[in-house]
């Protein structure tokens, strides 16, 4: 499985040798599917899903994109979730700009829209 | 003693009167070369919403430490007062201080200033605390306004955003530079390292830039080009030029010619 005969009618050398052989690499052990390809820098948040049907879960729009989060998630547990716990952020909640400090008692509820932003190369 | 002329900025002292813009490199680690090469302490930076389904690894922050930068935020691409307000209310409450570049943005081709909101916006941010730098018109009136309801300097510009025309109208930076008691910065239009110096020669107190150098062939060598242009410029104000006159004076003596 790891090497395949390929028949070189279109090769270049293929008239004089006949069959050309190409080396393929071996399968490596992670499957390598587009899905898993996405999901290589996973984060903990769930893929998105009606909450209305799961109330383990409350449907967030962050940055325009919907999410899904546990029940009782803060702020905090989102930017943790996003891996942008150590980076300079700012964080709007229904466009009220919620404080650093406050990020922890910040609960997210059904519908709430989050803004997340930071700072980019601009003149 | 030029090597003690320092420029003073909302209460803080910089020895480089050259402030960058940070768009368009190829990488952050260009973005931090050009900024050494700059020999620049102060850069700007835009607010944007984070990828939330890639944040990457890399942030521009991670190449530019506040101990070495001072980070000014812009409003780049804001339209309305309302719209640059909660922008820099966004990047205060992000950490990097509270020096705003405040931008309202008029005209979509020319991307020339909406002075009035430009003004409106201006008041509400003094009020909230900031240390507020107007991008506005070569307009002396208009770097007034802003400079009596509190801005901690005015910014007009030499020419439209990105076009590397150079300075249009320096009888009005003229102007601009004797009425002001906050600093003059140049922000916009310079193209190359004369446009630069030309600016300091004027009398300005520093010059703002992005596209000059990020879109040079060598972003680099334009970058340490523009911060010589800038040092050039500033001593040659120092120094005091001599008056343009029409005709010539000889250099040479006349005394002491062979017959």
């Amino acid at each position: 499985m790891g090497v395949r005969n390929v028949s070189a009618a279109t090769g270049v050398d293929g008239g004089a040798r006949g069959v050309a052989r190409i080396e393929w690499s071996t399968p490596t052990s992670r499957p390598r599917t587009p899905d898993a390809a996405l999901f290589q820098n996973h984060h903990p948040v769930v893929t998105p899903r009606p909450s209305r049907y799961d109330p383990a879960l409350v449907q967030v729009i962050v940055n325009d994109e919907p999410r899904a989060l546990p029940a009782g998630a803060t702020v905090a547990e989102l930017i943790d979730s996003l891996g942008l716990g150590p980076r300079r952020v700012a964080v709007e909640v229904n466009r009220t700009l919620v404080p650093r400090a406050a990020y922890t008692a910040t609960p997210l509820a059904d519908g709430d829209a989050v803004e997340i932003i930071h700072f980019v190369g601009g003149g | 003693m030029v090597d003690a002329d320092t420029f003073s900025l909302a209460g803080r002292h910089f020895r480089s009167r050259l402030i960058i813009g940070t768009g368009k490199y190829a990488s952050f680690a260009e973005t931090r070369r050009a900024a050494d090469a700059a020999g620049v302490e102060i850069v700007t930076v835009a607010v944007r919403r984070v990828n939330v389904t890639d944040p990457g690894k890399e942030n521009l922050l991670d190449h530019l430490p506040l101990d070495r930068f001072t980070i000014l935020p812009n409003t780049a691409g804001c339209y309305t007062a309302e719209d640059a307000i909660r922008t820099c209310r966004l990047a205060r409450e992000a950490g990097v201080g509270k020096l705003v570049k405040l931008e309202v943005i008029g005209d979509e081709k020319t991307l020339f200033p909406d002075v009035p909101a430009t003004i409106e916006a201006a008041k509400a941010l003094v009020a909230e605390g900031f240390d507020v730098l107007p991008y506005v018109t070569d307009d002396p009136v208009a770097c007034k306004r802003l400079e009596e309801l509190g801005c901690a300097a005015v910014m007009p510009l030499a020419a439209p955003i990105g076009s590397g025309l150079g300075i249009r109208n320096p009888y009005n930076l003229r102007i601009i530079v004797e009425q002001s008691r906050v600093p003059v910065i140049v922000d916009a239009g310079v193209g190359t390292a004369s446009h630069a110096a030309e600016a300091l020669e004027l009398g300005c107190d520093a010059v703002l830039m992005n596209t000059a150098i990020a879109g040079a062939r060598d972003p680099i060598l334009m970058a340490e080009a523009m911060r010589l242009g800038v040092e050039a410029g500033r001593k040659a104000f120092l120094a005091g030029r001599i008056p343009a006159k029409l005709y010539a004076t000889a250099s040479s003596p006349l005394e002491g010619l062979i017959r």
